[in-house]
């Protein structure tokens, strides 16, 4: 079940602050945080209970409020938006957590002087309104989340935090006495020079070397996103200890194109699909680009099976789009196509994953790493398939393995078959596998083509062909063309043709 | 000089065809006339097609210098109508060599051309009848169009029979100095499921092991030669690990080369070897099926695998 544990943490975890002082850049925002902490000290209930924390992603709302909580030695409950969250969870909070619990128990236990809070904390608490707005379906003003969380701030025991991205949505229309009960607290996006020293931080913790110049570019690219930064340093010493600038290449897509990483953030944490289009419509990419960046990123964001069947299934629609549109070359269709991604937040999770970050697509970059292999490998299966007359297609399926096994294991068979087949050093390469060493190579190459010499009859090896030597054939002249007199193109097709009609009947 | 089993070991001669004696008898019949109809060749792998094409040419055109006459296209790997109006075209409107009356074309899987060039090569067969004749095989003929079928004599290849393949099996073992046992031929016939070109290379494989060839030589075999990825990652899914299985996919496309179509007929494969629930089974191969439709429908095949998998990995979820 502990799936994150067995992956590893994702560094922008491991390395979140402990303490609300070691928030990069934010250094008037946390002076206003612990000044209304300590409003909450001695078993005070301060006018003001609730927090809002505002400000674009990534920059350490969510590591603030967790780190709040660890210094005041709060017990934090988070309630995300991702999860299946509504009135009725909030007003569970409001009931079981902030009105009741841990306090009077703290009290019968006889500990009166040290009470144990909670921190009761809603993430991205300006799309939890909507939602349940949604899901409710009428008189939103009155029986949506907003009122729920004013319920919640007007009776708890215990400090709130709501985060948000755009406190307008959060405090408009119902949300507006949300104005007076809370104290508002702005994050600014964070300036590079500050995330270089958390970055080389990270670095040295890590034992990672890097090129000079290298974090001041990731922080630059992030545009002020702390959790984007450490997520591309990531990325990039997967596999190494050091990194370089030219490293750095792979994510160019980040600065010349708007800022996907900032679409995919809206795209599996918005619930309007509108918002989502209207991102899109920000990045110049076509959909079957955006497509594999959804497909990279959505096992990441929908942990539980049904969730992650359901988002793969959108794509899949979004791909049969793309592939009409592909096929007519009619880009109408193309609006579907990229509806359908848009779509994709609307997915209610059940299960977790909506904290993690968002990478870019691997496959392209698989695929052109591993071009060569695969042209070798198609070349070589081309040439078994004209000798052993099959199709390389179904060498491909399973006849190469049996061949290989059985060439790996005699060397006979492998001089054999590389002088019958004409096979090149990298195909032999791939045939005998890794045990071979370059000598083993090179002695069967030597021998096969010592067999093709001492059989240097007029007839070339594979001259009876297969569909790839005919070309050759056609146009040199390895063989004399004794009477290649061309039947014209216009002959007259002879239904009584010489043998058919009568051969027809045996 | 250890040559390929199945080349080393293949009929030159239709009378040492194994079974299909019907068959044999009237290609006979129709190398003694000197002249051949086209022919269209269906029947289950490894039951003797391309042996037979290869044979008839060799009677037909002598021993030496058939190959002059003959050409060997397989259809399956390119598919489409450019092949047709290539080198079918360019191959069959060439006179013959060397005194002949007509030349061959055996087309190889011509079951998997599409509808388009199986178009344009009846055109072909028409126009060039004269010169060239055709001998088209496949697995099904209903795969071939009518026009087709009914311009060919349509021959059918019976599976093999299991004392036929024992024939064969026993006369390879004593040229090469094996032993196969009793229980080692029945497992050959199972991993092999009739496939007598399969039966043949599991049989060479498994005799750089061992002389003595048994049933756990076989499947020790069997799992050294066999692709064992589309089973691993069919395996990860129904563990419910996603991700495991999309990284083990990555590997089939990227290093393995493998199409979105090959993937999923090996899936279809590996249903019935996988240790799974009858009730599984179904639900999976309605997942393989839907998915095998979108292919052809969607741009990106990836995609579509990915969704297949995320659809596993559900399923076996709800089943168990």
């Amino acid at each position: 079940m502990d799936r994150s544990s067995a992956m590893g943490r994702f560094w922008v975890e491991k390395y979140r602050p402990l303490s609300p002082q070691n928030i990069v850049g934010q250094n008037k925002a946390v002076e206003e945080i612990m000044g209304w902490a300590r409003s909450w000290e001695n078993g005070q209930i301060p006018k003001k209970r609730g927090l809002i924390l505002d400000g674009e992603p990534g920059t350490g709302k969510t590591s603030a409020a967790l780190a709040l909580a660890r210094v005041m030695e709060w017990d934090p409950v988070e309630l995300n938006a991702s999860d299946s969250r509504n009135q009725e969870a909030i007003r569970r909070i409001v009931t079981r957590g902030s009105m009741s619990g841990s306090i009077t128990d703290d009290y019968s236990s006889g500990k009166e002087t040290k009470m144990r809070r909670k921190l009761i904390i809603l993430d991205e608490a300006d799309n939890l309104y909507e939602s349940s707005a949604i899901s409710d379906g009428e008189d939103l003003s009155d029986r949506g989340g907003k009122r729920a969380i004013i319920e919640l701030l007007s009776t708890t025991l215990h400090p709130v935090i709501l985060i948000v991205n755009d406190m307008y949505s959060l405090t408009k229309g119902s949300g507006a006495p949300l104005n007076g009960m809370c104290i508002k607290i702005k994050f600014r996006r964070i300036m590079a020079a500050s995330m270089v020293r958390r970055l080389r931080e990270i670095c040295v913790s890590e034992g990672i070397q890097v090129e000079q110049g290298v974090l001041d570019t990731i922080a630059e690219k992030s545009g002020g996103d702390m959790r984007s930064a450490i997520g591309d340093l990531e990325i990039l010493s997967h596999g190494r200890n050091y990194i370089s600038m030219s490293d750095l290449s792979v994510l160019g897509d980040r600065d010349t194109k708007e800022n996907i990483f900032k679409l995919m953030e809206i795209a599996f944490h918005s619930r309007s699909i509108q918002e989502v289009r209207e991102a899109m419509r920000g990045v110049d990419e076509d959909p079957e680009t955006l497509l594999l960046w959804f497909a990279e990123n959505v096992p990441g964001h929908y942990t539980s099976s049904s969730d992650l069947n359901k988002a793969m299934g959108i794509l899949a629609r979004s791909d049969i789009f793309s592939g009409r549109v592909r096929r007519r070359q009619n880009y109408r269709l193309w609006r579907y196509s990229s509806d359908l991604l848009a779509s994709i937040g609307t997915i209610r999770r059940q299960g977790g994953g909506s904290g993690a970050y968002f990478s870019f697509p691997t496959y392209l970059k698989l695929m052109s790493r591993s071009k060569d292999s695969r042209a070798n490998l198609k070349d070589t299966c081309q040439k078994l398939a004209s000798i052993t007359h099959t199709s390389s297609r179904s060498l491909k399926e399973d006849g190469i393995y049996l061949l290989q096994a059985a060439m790996g294991r005699d060397e006979e068979l492998a001089v054999h078959v590389a002088a019958e087949a004409g096979l090149t050093r990298e195909n032999l390469e791939l045939m005998l596998g890794v045990e071979a060493s370059k000598k083993d190579v090179q002695r069967i190459l030597d021998a096969a083509s010592a067999l093709n010499a001492s059989r240097a009859a007029p007839k070339a090896i594979g001259s009876e062909g297969g569909l790839f030597s005919y070309d050759e054939k056609e146009e040199g002249s390895e063989k004399e063309p004794p009477s290649h007199s061309v039947i014209e193109e216009d002959m007259p097709y002879d239904p009584n043709g010489k043998g058919q009609s009568s051969l027809f009947d045996f | 000089m250890q040559e390929i089993w199945t080349e080393k070991y293949r009929p030159r001669k239709l009378d040492e065809v194994i079974g299909q004696t019907d068959i044999v008898r009237r290609l006979m019949a129709v190398v003694e006339r000197r002249n051949i109809p086209h022919f269209l060749f269906a029947g289950p792998a490894g039951t003797g097609k391309t042996t037979c094409a290869l044979a008839l040419a060799r009677e037909l055109f002598g021993e030496e210098g058939w190959q002059d006459n003959f050409q060997e296209l397989n259809a399956s790997d390119e598919r489409g109508i450019q092949v047709v109006r290539t080198k079918i075209k360019s191959f069959s409107r060439a006179a013959p060599l060397g005194g002949a009356d007509f030349k061959v074309i055996f087309l190889d899987e011509a079951d998997s051309l599409t509808t388009d060039a199986q178009a344009a090569l009846r055109r072909t067969m028409e126009r060039y009848s004269q010169t060239c004749r055709f001998i088209l095989s496949c697995n099904y003929s209903s795969r071939i169009i009518p026009p087709i079928q009914s311009r060919c004599s349509v021959l059918r290849f019976s599976p093999l029979s299991k004392e036929d393949i024992r024939k064969y099996v026993n006369r390879i073992a004593s040229s090469e100095g094996i032993d196969v046992t009793e229980d080692g031929f029945d497992t050959l016939m199972y991993i092999s499921g009739g496939d007598l070109r399969k039966t043949v290379n599991i049989l060479q494989v498994a005799a750089s092991f061992s002389e003595r060839i048994d049933s756990d030589t076989l499947f020790s075999t069997a799992s050294v030669a066999r692709p064992e990825l589309v089973s691993d990652m069919m395996t990860k899914a129904l563990n419910g690990n996603f991700k495991g299985a999309r990284e083990v996919l990555m590997k089939l496309v990227t290093e393995a080369g493998l199409s979105g179509e090959d993937i999923l007929s090996q899936m279809h494969k590996e249903l019935y070897n996988l240790p799974l629930p009858d009730q599984t089974r179904v639900h999976l191969l309605d997942a393989i099926g839907e998915a095998d439709f979108r292919l052809i429908e969607g741009s990106n095949e990836r995609i579509q695998l990915e969704a297949l998998l995320a659809r596993i990995q559900l399923l076996s979820s709800k089943d168990r």
